[in-house]
């Protein structure tokens, strides 16, 4: 493996701990924060923050417990203070929300994970024409409108081709997990 | 809820609309109103926005399947057992790597970011960053790197919460240095202290500097080099070799002559005092922009090319010279060389301390055999009078590589020594890396059925922050026990010197009337004596107290040394600030 980072002989450390724990959960509390925060732009200073006060305050977790329901509470404040700031600016939901979505996603925690897993797998199947639009409108320097005007296309073909392009993942995803069922 | 229902669609159109940033603001209230009275409506919006959050996660690295799979192990690895500590064995990932086209090997291990770049997206990479950062920062980086062995956990203070606080503005991280002597106006950076934008001047020496986008510089002194941001520096002056994986793809040095963008993945420049510059290609490619000619076009310049700017030529093809420039492989073999100077320096003063008439103990805890559980008393012609009994610690590493250390872990471990002898003055001098500073420590503690004996501590102030150290010297006059109490006052330990080698000394000294502390070689404390008495360390504890049973359940029954000690002395006179100084010169590790 990797460097000696996880490498331990002495008591489980704090640090170790928390590094465990938090490189395990990050894709389920980005996936968190950005589902109650649609706004992309702001998902991620959220999550920056979300991340250091759940290391400021990780004598408050116990071992143990859920360390992924523990971190959702902690990203779920963080962006309530967030939206509290920037909702005369953008389009926000509100409280009652905002805390609706957090148990939903609490409740269907494990089941979303373990989509991760078929997401990863779905990804492999998809044709390398839609794989590659897929890295260009995710990737981090351009906007979608950048993307398209480079492909000499229109941001609404892009846009429905993209949408297509998920409609397609969810289908190959709820090929094996099934959809997700408000009875779960 | 109907998939193909008509609103079962309409709300599918606007997650869409959502995820695309087309929404209205009349969508938006739809679509809100939707989510909040609708279950189903809600678990929809689930699904999507976490297949959108996935692909974001997945995409960032401009598809890098390379990354993405070690992402994948890494949490697969995690799933199969989620005991915190757990060891995992070291794999020739480096070399996987290396086959799916990226960083070489000397470049992997001579960077911890190329564990945390290729695992985790370059947003999280801050934060944990911040708190490598700090737990680097409590323990000697190049010590964890040679043994793969971490020391006990030291305490998350105050201090250290404002430092991960201020990482947040930080853009890289001091990796290693060789020697480096920093200009004389700014402060010295250490190991595992974070940068953030600002000029740095090197008067000579190496250091290595990770940028947390990804990118690795050597840079050697003379040399002022000003960091920009994650991505950008501007040298003034110097010699520097920089290693750009391909998702730090992008990093940009400046100069006054030109402006050089890595493609990846490895070039040097050297700019003089007077500006000419020259820029060596390694491997790789970069856009080489002339800055001052700026109507011509930028050049690609790919791996074993050179061009050199001055007042004559500009981008003139001049030969390559990797040679020039020290990479990954020359700084570890010279860190090594450094390191085993300073651990002969230090042999070399013990045989002059040998020599000291008024040695009473020396312990150099050079002990050859892991089974060793004597410590031996290094004073010549000492009979082994004055060797410890080891009990319950474990060896391990010291100051240097080749030094061996004592570590005291549990409230069991404890050196047992017997130093007859009373005398007028006493200097007790040792070499400790405490893990903490939060409870009162023995650093020797006597056995108090004796008429005579002294205590050695560092006392806490129970915060973790701060501490001092303490001398208490005992007495029995006509049957009475007298204690009299000598302390350096606040502030003589802080969080800073946990996780590090530091030197600390006490003097009895009859003549001044004074006891004083050291740390580090500089004074600390001092406190005038009121009662003249002889001084013994008799029978006594290193590192421990020797346990009585009335003390179960007081603040007195834990004062176990929690650290490392590599070196214990003790002399019959009080020893002058001067030979105080020197022997924690002699003995300073390379930070």
């Amino acid at each position: 493996m990797l460097g000696g980072i996880f490498v331990s002989d002495s008591q489980p450390d704090d640090h170790e701990r928390f590094v465990a724990h938090f490189v395990r959960h990050q894709s389920s509390i980005y996936s968190f924060i950005s589902t109650i925060v649609p706004n992309s732009m702001d998902v991620d200073e959220i999550m920056q923050d979300a991340s250091l006060v759940m290391w400021k305050k990780f004598s408050q977790y116990s071992e143990g417990t859920n360390f992924r329901n523990w971190a959702f509470q902690v990203a779920k404040f963080t962006a309530m203070n967030h939206i509290r700031k920037v909702k005369r600016d953008r389009h926000v939901f509100t409280t009652q929300l905002v805390e609706l979505l957090a148990s939903d996603m609490e409740t269907h925690g494990t089941e979303l994970e373990a989509r991760r897993s078929a997401f990863r797998l779905c990804v492999t199947k998809l044709k390398e024409n839609d794989r590659d639009l897929l890295a260009g409108c995710y990737s981090e320097n351009q906007s979608i409108k950048q993307f398209a005007s480079r492909l000499d296309r229109t941001p609404n073909s892009v846009y429905k081709q993209l949408n297509r392009i998920r409609r397609d993942l969810l289908t190959c995803i709820r090929s094996v997990h099934g959809n997700l069922s408000p009875t779960s | 809820m109907n998939e193909n229902s008509p609103s079962s669609q309409r709300i599918g159109q606007l997650i869409d609309r959502l995820i695309n940033d087309q929404l209205t603001a009349n969508e938006f209230a739809e679509l809100a109103n939707e989510l909040e009275h609708n279950r189903s409506a809600r678990l929809l919006y689930i699904e999507t926005l976490g297949l959108h959050a996935d692909l974001q996660h997945n995409f960032r690295h401009h598809g890098d399947e390379a990354i993405k799979s070690v992402t994948d192990e890494l949490g697969s690895l995690i799933e199969q057992d989620d005991a915190p500590g757990k060891r995992f064995p070291r794999t020739d990932r480096q070399s996987d790597l290396h086959d799916a086209g990226q960083e070489s090997n000397a470049w992997s291990n001579s960077g911890i970011f190329t564990f945390i770049a290729v695992s985790v997206p370059t947003v999280f990479s801050i934060v944990l960053a911040a708190i490598i950062i700090w737990f680097i920062r409590s323990h000697d980086w190049q010590q964890s790197m040679a043994g793969f062995g971490m020391p006990p956990t030291a305490r998350l203070s105050i201090a250290d919460l404002e430092e991960i606080d201020s990482a947040k503005t930080a853009v890289a991280v001091m990796m290693k240095d060789v020697d480096a002597q920093w200009k004389s106006n700014q402060p010295k950076l250490r190991i595992g202290q974070s940068i953030s934008p600002g000029v740095m001047e090197l008067a000579s020496g190496l250091v290595q500097i990770d940028f947390f986008c990804g990118a690795t510089m050597i840079l050697e002194g003379p040399a002022k080099f000003e960091i920009k941001d994650a991505n950008t520096g501007f040298v003034h002056n110097g010699k520097l070799r920089v290693f750009v994986p391909e998702r730090a793809k992008g990093f940009t040095v400046v100069s006054k002559q030109c402006e050089v963008i890595d493609l990846g993945t490895e070039f040097a420049m050297d700019v003089k005092a007077n500006d000419d510059a020259e820029i060596h290609v390694l491997d790789g490619k970069v856009w080489v922009k002339d800055l001052v000619q700026t109507e011509d076009e930028k050049q690609l310049l790919t791996g074993g090319n050179a061009v050199r700017f001055d007042n004559v030529d500009r981008a003139k093809a001049i030969k390559t010279e990797t040679g020039f420039f020290v990479g990954p492989a020359e700084l570890n073999r010279r860190a090594t060389q450094s390191q085993s100077s300073g651990f002969a320096k230090w042999q070399q003063t013990l045989d002059e301390l040998k020599q000291d008439p008024d040695l009473l103990v020396l312990y150099s805890f050079q002990e050859s055999s892991e089974w060793d559980r004597i410590l031996a008393n290094s004073r010549p012609q000492a009979g082994g009078i004055g060797d410890g009994a080891i009990v319950g610690c474990q060896w391990a590493t010291g100051r240097w590589k080749t030094k061996r250390a004592l570590e005291f872990s549990s409230a069991s471990h404890r050196v047992r020594i017997n130093v007859p002898g009373r005398h007028n003055a006493m200097t007790l001098c040792s070499w400790v890396n405490l893990d903490s500073i939060d409870r009162d420590m023995a650093l020797t503690h006597p056995e108090t059925e004796q008429s005579n004996f002294i205590h050695w501590t560092v006392d806490s102030n129970n915060t973790g922050s701060i501490a001092s150290l303490h001398l208490a010297v005992s007495d029995t006059v006509d049957g009475v026990k007298i204690r009299e109490h000598y302390n350096s006052g606040s502030a003589c330990i802080t969080s800073e010197d946990v996780g590090r080698w530091i030197h600390v000394a006490t003097t009895y000294d009859p003549d001044a009337k004074r006891v004083t502390h050291y740390k580090n070689g500089i004074k600390v404390g001092s406190k005038p004596i009121s009662r003249l008495q002889m001084v013994s360390l008799g029978m006594a504890d290193i590192g421990n107290w020797p346990y009585k049973p009335w003390s179960e359940g007081t603040e007195f029954q834990i004062r176990n040394l929690r650290g490392s000690m590599d070196e214990l002395s003790a002399f019959s006179r009080a020893l002058t600030a001067e030979e105080i100084q020197r022997i924690y010169e002699a003995g300073k590790p390379e930070e």
